[in-house]
């Protein structure tokens, strides 16, 4: 059965490539530099050996890592491996596509030739481009169907499961609001210590006690945990199934065998659950609680289970330490999502590599957009620069002028940063395999970002090179 | 006087490195005008300068100092470049491509209208004796049928003017013969048509006027039949006469102070007689799996049909 399902896979491809070459014949220089791309990886042997590496990767994959697809489980691992499979081959066949295709081209003469022909350079880089999207798509179809297959295998009930919304708790976000209204209250209850504070020292001050009194509750004492369901995610969820608490709190210094009890209760709903320092832990709570705002529950800390050991407080790391998981769509839909964001990242590599390949050869162009690959996928950008936090200190030097100008680039930079690390958050294949949902939110922001916003702005800035520069018809230069 | 298609004032072109300093002086003023329907040829050793002069004409590269106008406008010009067809010294096709698929490709990026763009693609393959070898890749080409898909891509848009780099380098003597007689059937129909080529008797065969560079500068140009000319020699072809009679000739010509300085019998040109082979073996009935005979020029060429 799975060869049937890699064969017809691989059928498929084929057909999707005809109809990829049909599309390219109609039109004007926009689909004809596409059609060249397409029919340069294909018969290049680029593209059919990629596709078949693919294919064939996904289907020994079950082999490869030894799972068994009767549980639950395993067959989460092998979706988590199959989608990080999918994501290199095509990550690194777009770089090398995009990368040889224009440096070939410009040090054979073809580009100067072929630059000759009225309006080409404006269409040259937007026509490889869709060229690389159409070949991504035709890889990105069947390798997707066949992980599905392989994980939704006959023998099992397993089916296309529904998969749940992470929604954190409203306490965890401190508003401007909220900062504005303690510290009123801080300069009335003690105007010596706070009244003296600058406003931005007293701020950031504020902002970092809420944090801290958001994230943790003191023994025997509890705390509110308000999460907010939208309404379109009241009207998606299934009334069957059953919302959960999911967990992980940190115990301090204790040891992480600890266990500790907490209370757990809502409008007519109480139970205790016993939780161990670090680790996860989930307790389903009735569909009944989803009223019209969402959920409003109390988390009471009843100190540890072993009687000699005292924990002074209990308090949640980051805001994915708590969160209500609502039954939401299905794994396929979130599937295609994730593989939607993944085009979206390809389409960015895409732009990228031929921007950079407007100026460099292709060994250098590929090690560049390599270096960049690194540096996104180990997160090198969401780490670049940490949010301003509360043990942000203000420099006095930054109000002098000969600063501000350095401030000012030194910000832009942050922006960019910033904005690059949607690289890193557009990456749902951990989500998807974790049984979280992928809204199509998360598409559309990761999709105009990286897909729209950045490779847009590297197609401009490489058509705009293109254009400046002199070619020629032949090694002659 | 004809109207100009290209003219040249002053032109400079200086390859500068990356430090800006000067590297090599590839044109040092050079002053070219060429008129419409003529065939100009552009002549000179190696280095002179003259695929850097084209590639100014055609916009690829901007020059140093000095003024250019092509079609009386600017060198790359949108509009300029939808009248130029060019056919490039280096074979720089997509080797992956079918010779009908680049001939396609290069009608629909020079906005040549559907409706006849496929008419016009197998009349070009009929032209240049490829419609056998349309649909292999051009990369199994030999060099010869290559240049002739590069002839048919350069006249798919029905061109004003026509540069040719080499034209009849590496083709055989029937390429290099309908070549020169697609060049004269061109000129026939109004182009204008700009050739650069080290095979001399080919440009003094097809061309009305050279231009001959040497380090970067205009070292002679003209009229083929007057910069060629002696002015104190003549020639006659006559019948053979006897040997008595070339005596009483010679004798007559002394007496008469004409100075003989050779006579020779009157032969066939090597390029006569292989194309009389070739014709012959063909009559015969031998088949070829490379380039066939090559037929007219279509005759949208020199039509009124728009290119879109």
């Amino acid at each position: 059965m799975p060869w049937f399902a890699a064969l017809a896979a691989l059928f498929l491809f084929w057909i999707l490539l005809r109809i990829l070459d049909r599309i390219c014949r109609f039109g004007g220089s926009l689909n004809a530099i596409s059609g060249v791309l397409i029919a340069e990886v294909w018969r290049r042997k680029l593209l059919p050996v990629s596709g078949i590496l693919l294919l064939a990767g996904i289907l020994v994959l079950p082999w490869i890592l030894g799972v068994d697809l009767a549980d639950a489980s395993e067959r989460r691992t092998l979706l988590q491996y199959g989608q990080g499979w999918i994501g290199f081959v095509l990550l690194v066949v777009t770089m090398v596509m995009c990368c040889s295709t224009l440096s070939e081209e410009k040090s054979s003469g073809r580009l100067g030739f072929l630059s000759l022909r009225p309006g080409l350079p404006i269409w040259w880089l937007p026509g490889k481009w869709l060229g690389s999207l159409g070949s991504n798509l035709v890889l990105l179809i069947p390798a997707s169907l066949l992980l599905l297959t392989q994980i939704q295998n006959p023998g099992s009930d397993w089916g296309n499961p529904a998969t749940v919304l992470p929604i954190s708790a409203q306490q965890f976000s401190v508003t401007e609001e909220d900062v504005d209204l303690f510290l009123l209250l801080k300069v009335e209850e003690s105007p010596l210590e706070w009244g003296q504070l600058s406003e931005a020292d007293a701020k950031i001050r504020a902002r970092s006690y809420l944090h801290r009194q958001a994230r943790s509750i003191p023994l025997g004492s509890s705390a509110y945990l308000d999460f907010k369901v939208g309404d379109d995610v009241r009207e998606e969820s299934t009334s069957e199934e059953a919302l959960v608490l999911s967990i992980r709190p940190a115990m301090g210094r204790a040891h992480r065998s600890q266990i500790a009890r907490i209370l757990i209760s809502g409008e007519d709903f109480e139970t205790e659950l016993l939780v161990t320092n670090g680790q996860r832990s989930e307790l389903k709570i009735p569909q009944r609680m989803l009223l019209d705002g969402g959920v409003a529950l109390e988390v009471a800390f009843l100190g540890a289970v072993d009687e000699e050991v005292r924990i002074p407080s209990l308090y949640w790391i980051d805001e994915e330490a708590v969160q209500l998981l609502v039954p939401m769509g299905t794994l396929g839909g979130s599937l295609l999502r994730s593989q939607l964001l993944l085009l979206a990242r390809c389409a960015f590599v895409a732009a990228l590599s031929l921007a950079v390949s407007t100026f460099l050869g292709f060994p250098v162009a590929t090690l560049l957009v390599f270096c960049f690959l690194i540096a996104a996928t180990g997160g090198g950008f969401v780490g670049a620069f940490e949010e301003e936090g509360p043990q942000t200190m203000v420099d006095p030097r930054q109000e002098a002028s000969s600063r501000q100008v350095i401030d000012l680039l030194a910000q832009g930079g942050e922006r960019i940063v910033r904005s690059l690390g949607e690289w890193e958050e557009s990456s749902t294949a951990e989500q998807v395999s974790a049984g979280q949902f992928v809204s199509w939110n998360q598409v559309w922001r990761g999709g105009s970002i990286l897909a729209g916003l950045w490779a847009g702005f590297a197609l401009i800035v490489g058509t705009i090179l293109l254009s400046r520069q002199e070619h020629s018809t032949g090694d002659q230069q | 006087m004809s109207e100009s298609v290209i003219e040249v004032e002053g032109l400079w072109k200086i390859f500068r490195d990356f430090w800006l300093r000067p590297r090599v002086r590839a044109l040092k003023g050079i002053d070219l005008t060429v008129r419409q329907g003529e065939i100009f040829g552009l002549l000179g050793p190696n280095g002179s300068g003259k695929s850097t002069t084209i590639q100014i004409l055609l916009g690829l590269q901007f020059p140093s100092r000095g003024k250019v106008s092509v079609l009386g406008k600017a060198p790359g010009s949108t509009d300029c470049k939808r009248r130029i067809g060019y056919l490039p010294e280096d074979s720089v096709f997509y080797p992956f491509l079918t010779g009908r698929e680049m001939l396609h490709l290069c009608a629909r990026l020079s906005q040549v209208e559907n409706r006849c763009r496929e008419e016009r693609v197998e009349q070009l393959l009929e032209m240049v004796g490829l419609k056998a070898a349309a649909d292999r890749e051009i990369g199994d080409y030999s060099k010869g049928m290559q240049r002739r898909i590069g002839v048919a891509q350069a006249l798919i848009h029905d061109p004003d003017l026509i540069i040719l780099d080499e034209p009849t380098n590496g083709l055989d003597p029937i390429g290099v013969r309908q070549v020169k007689d697609w060049i004269q059937s061109l000129k026939e129909r109004g182009k204008t048509i700009l050739i650069t080529s080290h095979l001399l008797a080919d440009v003094e065969e097809v061309c009305d006027r050279v231009s001959i560079l040497y380090g970067g500068k205009v070292q002679d140009e003209g009229a083929v039949k007057e910069i060629l000319e002696f002015d104190d020699r003549a020639q006659w072809i006559t019948s053979k006469p006897e040997a008595e009679d070339q005596k009483e000739i010679d004798q007559f010509l002394e007496g008469k102070g004409v100075e003989v300085y050779s006579v020779d019998s009157s032969r066939m040109s090597l390029e006569d007689k292989f194309l009389e082979a070739v014709e012959a073996a063909r009559n015969e009935g031998e088949e070829t799996e490379g380039a066939e005979y090559g037929g007219r020029l279509p005759e949208f060429l020199g039509g009124d049909e728009s290119t879109g």
